[in-house]
């Protein structure tokens, strides 16, 4: 669960805001409406978000294993 | 057509390729089709996308929201409509609006719109701006998948949240001040065993309310509102507040309160002229259970209702009952297509109103105790 967090706290706020709108289950119109942006910046947001925890959370777990 | 931007991927890969405004969600579909590069560029995408929703799949940390003051201070200093609402939330009476709107894309479905305002504030001429949607869709959508709470406002007192929709919950454009409180306050509620006898969820029984990033909470099961009822009775009397239900379906079948009985059929259902519930027990909507809590004797008089309305559109007002009437009084009440039926339960008197017959109402409480 620590890895979970440590990987939303590496997004920036407008990105970890966007994605936990999505994994809460909204629209992008919602989320667009929520995080104040354009619907068609939603998807933009969310792949970056997505690539960003991804990668967060995969480093962290390297860093664990490798100590 | 150029090669579709890694947002149109994402949007197509959540489904929402059709909510983008360029409208182009048939062109980039045929693009993807034909495209290897774009193709290749989806499956890379797809397996981040897919490794997010596994991450995001665990354990969720409970995130803890900064300082109240210091949110305080940052909503004032980002917005200025909302930055009385801070001082106010301590300078009202009993006053809690609550938006509830349940249904997936429900501002995107055709759904009417136009202004609503929650309340008139109680001690400014001019509302605040979180108190007035732009836009309510008004019609219930089939394909309801949550509940949104768009508005909260809440005085010292503050209101708590009781649910049987199983739908999760997203409070939105809800200030985090407001957001903070509003979680405080659901733990100071005494819980009250007689929902839960009754089939409802007592929101601060669920271990699950979680407060997320950036201000949302969310929780699996909500639709209705009702005073605290820690309040003394000299602030009894001081007490309003409305919600306003803008729209409420509940899909799921065998949910508290169905009933198999084919007579008893959804007013939307009865509206459109569909049959619905033919896999399973009709779901009942538009009816409304109020538990009267306390009948006292004095100026202030009054007993709390916590109303839970059902209905696509309605108000839903925490009301008092006027000095002398008695609960019993109440019983049996059909005017204007609307029936009310009071009942003793677990030391409480259990109202049910709806826009239906008494006859009605008598077999949904045949359900309603079957189901206990």
């Amino acid at each position: 669960m620590g890895y979970v967090r440590d990987a939303l706290d590496s997004l920036s706020e407008r990105d970890r805001e966007v994605l936990l709108l999505w994994d809460a289950g909204q629209s992008y119109t919602e989320i667009a409406r929520q995080a104040r942006l354009s619907v068609g910046a939603v998807g933009t947001t969310l792949a970056r978000a997505r690539r960003r925890l991804a990668e967060a959370y995969s480093q962290k777990e390297h860093v664990d294993v490798a100590r | 057509m150029s090669h579709v931007d890694e947002g149109a991927l994402h949007a197509y890969l959540d489904g929402d390729l059709d909510e983008l405004p360029s409208g182009g969600g048939r062109a980039i579909r045929e693009h993807v089709s034909m495209c290897p590069e774009c193709a290749a560029r989806l499956e890379k995408e797809q397996r981040i996308r897919e490794q997010a929703i596994a991450i995001l799949s665990g354990p969720l940390p409970q995130v803890e929201l900064p300082p109240l003051e210091e949110l305080r201070l940052r909503a004032e200093a980002t917005s200025p409509p909302k930055a009385s609402r801070g001082v106010r939330i301590h300078r009202m009476g009993w006053a809690a609006s609550v938006i509830l709107a349940i249904g997936a894309g429900w501002a995107l479905h055709g759904g009417q719109s136009g202004p609503l305002r929650t309340m008139d504030p109680i001690d400014s001429p001019s509302a605040p701006s979180a108190l007035v949607l732009p836009t309510v869709a008004r019609d219930v959508n089939a394909s309801a998948s949550k509940v949104l709470v768009q508005a909260l406002d809440l005085d010292e007192r503050g209101a708590d949240v009781v649910t049987d929709t199983g739908l999760p919950v997203l409070f939105q454009e809800v200030a985090a001040t407001d957001l903070v409180e509003f979680q405080d306050r659901l733990k100071s509620v005494p819980a009250r065993p007689s929902l839960e006898a009754s089939g409802l969820v007592d929101l601060r029984s669920s271990a699950a309310i979680v407060t997320r990033l950036s201000g949302t909470l969310s929780a699996p099961r909500v639709v209705a509102v009702r005073a605290a009822s820690t309040d003394t009775r000299d602030e009894r009397a001081e007490r309003s507040g409305r919600a306003v239900v803008t729209s409420a379906i509940r899909p799921a079948a065998g949910a508290p309160f169905s009933t198999g009985d084919p007579s008893v059929r959804p007013r939307e259902e009865r509206h459109s002229g569909r049959r619905g519930g033919d896999e399973g027990p009709l779901v009942v909507l538009g009816f409304e259970v109020i538990v009267i809590e306390a009948i006292e004797e004095g100026p202030a008089a009054g007993g709390t209702r916590a109303l839970q309305w059902l209905t696509p559109v309605d108000t839903l007002e925490l009301l008092h009952l006027p000095e002398g009437v008695e609960p019993a009084d109440l019983a049996l009440l059909e005017e204007d297509g609307v029936a009310e039926l009071v009942v003793p339960r677990d030391g409480l008197w259990l109202v049910m109103r709806a826009r239906r017959s008494v006859k009605e109402l008598e077999v949904l409480l045949e359900r309603l105790d079957a189901n206990r």
